[in-house]
């Protein structure tokens, strides 16, 4: 049964330890520690001047006292009401840690701060801060009345927490030692930083790749970013001001500033893991759908991105001449392929309902239920982002600037205009050709150049009679999937067969341009003018007989690949 | 050389080290100060109204003073090496006072065995930490004023510093020897090391933030002046 008051009660102590934290790193940071030689009483009384570094540690003792009422009051409360084992354990475990704690205390100051007494109230300190807040975890309505969600990625994520935060504890005595011992061991303190910021990226992959663990614990999950976030600029600011900066007379407030808030903060942290790994323990049972690599590697459609692959190399390959720089090409082609597979992921996430609806679709890992769509969103979005860091660090911002341009056409402007209007195999045409471009400039070829508007001109005059062909094949499909194609508005198919051939008169035309342009030479003349003619021809056909689309398809990829192969052989 | 030559060499040489047993002398120490006087980090003593009271325009911790003649304030000097016998604590106490917020002395040398009067001149609370290595570390409030406390350190130790938690720009330096040939550097930038046994010494300056310096010197009856140059 949860018990409001009771409930309430532990936050309450909980966040004056909080503040009892806070203080105590005040006395550390200001060096008051010895301010007050005395212990229990201060100066002899319980009220000595609040003056210089007594202010510190007086207060802290004052707030230390009102928490360790606090804290008993806690333990007889908890005892009388609450009759779990590990509560009857914690709420002892409270009262013994605040007098060991008080005690470490009168310990440090009598025999002058001996390090390894200071770190042990530093460190106890935070332990019973982490107690308090596992109290109040125990005792929310969460914990009590929770109901169990299957979820697959749960144990990893659980394991995964119980490494942060063992190394988040580790982070705690190397950081009290750092700050009692004027810097030694701040090595060790960076090395655990390092280590604790690559487990919280592991952490937040595997649970915003989740849907469970996201909707329960994305909020948890999003403020421990925030924190560390927060925490490493001020372990930053604090190491330049106290160890890079000479020393002053007595501490700067902004040393004081900057030191109290990270061990504050560090606390925040620890108790947020501890947390974490208790609330992903409870609320979560180990099953769910899974995920095999073999879904994700169908969601990239593979053999679509190795199609325009191949125009990118074609590019590459134009404008360099040779592939002289063979990592450049590598790097061109990994992220394209990144960039393409991505961007296919995501289409698939948008239109998983039209997909749904449609013979020829249905079985894809989405539609077919075999992928949880928040990890394909996910899955698409990092795959898309490498690629597009790929470009950007090692070909060139342009080429990384054109990946873009494609894949936000194709993904945010294609994709939703498919259902809305006929027009989009206009739009889907300018990602459909830019590929081969992006190959182009990342062999250094001119972006702005006539031989790159030919080039550009074919491919984008290509996809048109190829698409219509293929929505004419797939007619029935794309009706039932709710996208606007030409011929869901023209059974007969005597517009789309027209269109077909008007485009293939345009791109015969376009096919002779690098030849006037000088990309190339007579014998690609001779061989784009043949292909280009049959091509025509086998387009004109379908004005007749429809029916024959399905090999005008095939065609048009066998004749797309003739224009490039013979760009290549006889480039001038 | 000649037989006659050596030997009175050797007879020379013993007649002087029988009788340097009973010469001594006094070294006049001195701390010429080259280059401009740093500025003074003035420390603003707002976190006690008494000590605010007492400096409205700030503290300075005085860690260099340079005096008008262009020497050097509280640089400790002291026979480091060469030293042979054991020499009896006095008892007279050296006097330590805490007045207007600040050490009074800043610098000084005391000897093992001998008391140090701690006292509290001011109308507020004050703690004297000492943070000996060799000898007991001690930490006591002196909340009253007229408070005295008396401490003693029983090993050698250049320097010890002191140090008030409540105040925290308060600092003082003792240097704690087992003989008594020391001394610190007064208004005019000397010090004076009395009645120094013939002998070799290696003599040392100290000072809280130019370092320290060693010379060698030969003691014999005459008196000698030694003078340790800082730089700014």
């Amino acid at each position: 049964m949860f018990h409001k008051n009771l409930y309430h009660y532990s936050l309450f102590t909980a966040a004056a330890t909080l503040i009892l934290l806070g203080a105590g790193g005040l006395v550390t940071s200001t060096g008051s520690g010895l301010s007050v030689p005395d212990w229990p009483l201060s100066y002899g009384k319980f009220f000595p001047p609040m003056i210089g570094g007594i202010r510190f540690e007086h207060s802290h003792r004052l707030i230390a006292a009102f928490v360790g009422f606090c804290t008993f009051g806690l333990s007889i409360w908890l005892w009388r009401v609450d009759r779990r084992p590990l509560m009857r354990v914690l709420s002892i475990s409270a009262s013994v840690a605040i007098l060991a704690q008080a005690l470490l205390g009168g310990l440090t100051v009598k025999f002058m701060l001996p390090t390894p007494v200071s770190v042990s109230h530093a460190c106890l300190g935070q332990t019973f801060f982490c107690l308090l807040c596992v109290i109040v975890l125990l005792l929310s309505r969460e914990w009590k009345e929770a109901t169990v969600t299957p979820s697959a990625a749960a144990p990893v994520f659980f394991r995964l927490c119980c490494t942060a935060a063992t190394f988040a504890y580790a982070q705690l005595v190397a950081g009290a030692v750092v700050r009692h011992t004027g810097g030694k061991g701040i090595e060790v303190h960076l090395f655990l930083a390092f280590f604790i910021v690559v487990h919280l990226l592991f952490l937040n992959v595997r649970l915003f790749l989740d849907r469970p663990l996201t909707e329960r614990l994305g909020a948890q999950m999003i403020l421990l970013n925030g924190l560390v976030l927060f925490q490493l600029f001020l372990g930053l600011g604090t190491y330049l001001v106290k160890y890079l900066i000479e020393k002053a007379a007595q501490p700067r407030p902004v040393e004081v500033l900057l030191a109290t808030a990270h061990q504050t903060v560090g606390a925040l942290i620890l108790a947020s893991l501890i947390l974490l790994v208790l609330r992903a323990r409870r609320l979560f049972s180990p099953s769910g759908k899974t995920s095999s690599p073999s879904e994700f590697l169908e969601l990239m459609k593979p053999r679509l991105t190795l199609t325009a692959l191949l125009a990118t190399l074609a590019g590459y390959l134009l404008a360099s001449g040779e592939a002289s720089d063979l990592a450049r090409l590598f790097h061109t082609m990994l992220g394209a392929f990144l960039l393409g597979s991505g961007g296919n992921a995501l289409n698939q996430y948008f239109e998983r309902d039209a997909d749904a609806r449609m013979p020829r679709t249905q079985n894809r890992p989405l539609p077919g239920g075999r992928l949880d769509p928040i990890l394909a969103l996910w899955f698409g979005w990092i795959i898309s982002l490498t690629g597009l860091l790929e470009l950007l660090l090692f070909v060139s911002p342009l080429t990384a600037g054109l990946g873009l341009v494609i894949f936000l056409s194709y993904v945010f402007i294609y994709t939703p205009l498919k259902r809305r209007t006929t027009l989009n195999t206009f739009v889907g045409a300018v990602p459909g050709a830019l590929p081969f471009l992006l190959g182009w400039v990342a062999g250094e070829g001119p972006l702005l150049s006539a031989n790159a508007a030919a080039l550009f001109l074919i491919l984008y005059l290509w996809q048109l009679p190829h698409f219509y062909a293929i929505a004419w094949v797939y007619r029935d499909d794309y009706r039932l999937g709710g996208f606007q194609m030409l011929p869901q508005r023209d059974p007969s198919g005597k517009e789309t067969a027209s269109q077909i051939v008007l485009f293939s008169v345009l791109l015969f035309a376009a096919a002779l341009m690098p030849f006037h342009t000088g990309l190339s030479g007579v014998f690609y003349l001779v061989v784009a003018a043949a292909s280009s003619a049959v091509f025509l021809v086998l387009a004109i056909r379908l004005l007749r007989d429809l029916s024959k689309a399905k090999q005008f398809v095939t065609a048009s990829i066998v004749y797309l690949c003739t224009l490039m192969m013979s760009l290549l052989v006889d480039k001038t | 050389m000649k037989r006659g030559t050596v030997s009175s060499y050797f007879a020379l040489l013993s007649a002087v080290i029988l009788t340097s047993q009973a010469q001594a002398a006094t070294l006049t120490l001195k701390a010429p100060f080259e280059g401009a006087a740093p500025a003074a980090e003035i420390v603003k003593p707002d976190a006690d109204p008494k000590c605010k009271l007492m400096h409205p325009e700030g503290i300075d911790p005085g860690a260099v003073i340079v005096n008008p003649n262009g020497t050097l304030k509280n640089v400790f000097v002291y026979a480091k090496e060469g030293v042979a016998g054991k020499f009896e604590a006095p008892k007279t106490a050296v006097l330590f006072d805490q007045k207007g917020c600040a050490y009074s002395p800043k610098v000084f040398g005391i000897q093992t065995g001998q008391p140090l009067e701690i006292l509290n001149s001011d109308d507020t609370l004050h703690n004297v930490h000492a943070l000996a290595k060799n000898s007991k570390e001690f930490n006591l409030g002196m909340p009253i004023k007229g408070m005295k406390l008396k401490k003693t350190f029983d090993k050698p130790e250049v320097m010890v510093k002191i140090k008030c938690e409540v105040h925290p720009w308060m600092g003082a330096y003792a240097g704690v020897l087992d003989h008594p040939f020391f001394g610190v550097t007064s208004e005019d930038g000397s010090a004076v090391i009395k009645d120094l046994p013939a002998g070799e010494y290696t003599i040392e300056a100290w000072h809280e933030k130019y370092g320290t310096q060693t010379q060698k010197v030969t003691v014999s009856d005459q008196d000698q002046e030694i003078s340790f140059p800082f730089k700014a």
